[in-house]
């Protein structure tokens, strides 16, 4: 039986479809049959962004209405064996399908694939609660912002409201600079406040607005730094035990060689204290 | 360069205020509050169990019962107060 995993953070703009891009072709590229599902309904992106845009015939909601079976909605992704999209519909409104009819799909594309991962509109209403309704798991993309950091702590307490407790963080584009700097919040202030099971830190990264433009998923590019940092993700959601790169380990300005000197790296706590909250 | 001069500002005092640490207890602050709110049952169980507590030692009347979380400034700080108001109208026994 498949795990259906949620991606959503409240805010809109945090990168959810692109994380939910990356994290579908990764969990592929690992050998994993993977549905991704988009629920943004009336605001289709997630076809674009994986670059499947020319190939929809029918969409979630013709599914979910009985117009065609989903075997026929679901694409297949010729790139990356065992990549299936069922994009969102762009006509219909988000009433258009209730959190019950997205649970049965959920229970039958369960059945055929080893994971099914949703995006997740923005917001809190009718497309949060379909998008939450089958999901054994969630996948909180929050960026190191007051705005952004507020809003998931919103969206984990109506998740444990609906008795899901099983919330995963990815905190995304994280200036690394700016943390050294300290005018950011760094991955350890994040998770102070969210307190979950941290599985990754996405640096800002100007890559993935090229991938996005191309529809390539930039995790399919391994010479990548932002690559490595995306498969070490699906590693871990796949039950992997995997060691945390520090973004700064790609480049480090002077000042963050002399910081890391005296000791002042504000990432290493953040790492024990992951190690910390896995244990306890 | 900019990171530099910024650097130098921040080591001499100009430009002290970090930005990130204003950030996490302003946020700290704002989600208590949010948390509250935002939880159905929360103040009313924690009323509840306030008062358990309290009538352990003390008669109290059901009515008197005011238990709230404010905002309130100490030391220059901004902080979040537990505030219980409960008259008591009898001690239980001598202690």
């Amino acid at each position: 039986m498949g795990e259906v995993i949620v991606i959503t953070s409240g805010k809109g703009g945090v990168g959810k479809t692109t994380t939910t891009a990356n994290l579908a072709t990764g969990l592929a590229l690992a050998g994993k049959k993977v549905a991704a599902l988009d629920l943004d309904i009336g605001l289709r992106n997630l076809d674009i962004v994986l670059g499947l845009e020319n190939k929809i015939v029918y969409d979630l909601v013709d599914v979910v209405r009985g117009n065609c079976d989903y075997n026929k909605a679901l694409i297949k992704d010729k790139r990356y064996e065992g990549l299936y999209l069922l994009p969102s519909s762009q006509i219909k409104d988000k009433t258009s399908v209730s959190p019950e009819e997205i649970k049965q799909l959920c229970n039958v594309l369960r059945k055929q694939f080893d994971y099914i991962l949703i995006d997740c509109p923005a917001g809190i209403e009718q497309g949060f609660k379909n998008a939450i309704a089958g999901a054994d798991k969630s996948i909180i993309v929050s960026t190191p912002e007051v705005s952004s950091v507020r809003d998931s702590d919103r969206v984990i307490g109506l998740l444990e409201a609906e008795g899901k407790t099983d919330n995963m963080l990815i905190i995304n584009r994280y200036n690394v600079k700016l943390v050294n700097n300290r005018d950011m919040l760094s991955a350890e202030d994040v998770n102070d406040i969210l307190m979950l099971d941290l599985i990754g830190i996405v640096p800002d990264d100007e890559g993935i607005i090229k991938s996005s433009n191309k529809g390539e998923p930039i995790i399919s590019d391994n010479k990548l730094f932002i690559s490595k940092i995306y498969q070490n993700i699906v590693r871990r959601i796949m039950g992997e035990d995997v060691d945390f790169i520090s973004p700064e380990e790609e480049k480090l300005s002077i000042i963050g060689k002399l910081k890391r000197l005296l000791e002042i790296n504000p990432l290493k706590k953040g790492r024990n204290y992951v190690t910390n909250n896995k244990q306890a | 360069m900019l990171q530099i001069i910024n650097k130098l500002k921040k080591s001499f005092g100009q430009d002290n205020i970090e930005s990130r640490q204003v950030a996490k207890e302003r946020l700290q602050l704002v989600l208590t509050h949010d948390r509250i709110s935002t939880s159905n049952n929360f103040i009313e169980k924690f009323k509840a169990d306030i008062k358990n507590a309290v009538l352990e030692y003390v008669e109290i009347s059901d009515n008197d019962i005011d238990v709230r979380i404010e905002k309130s400034e100490e030391n220059g700080a901004i902080i979040s107060k537990l505030v219980a108001n409960i008259p008591i109208k009898n001690i239980k026994g001598r202690i």
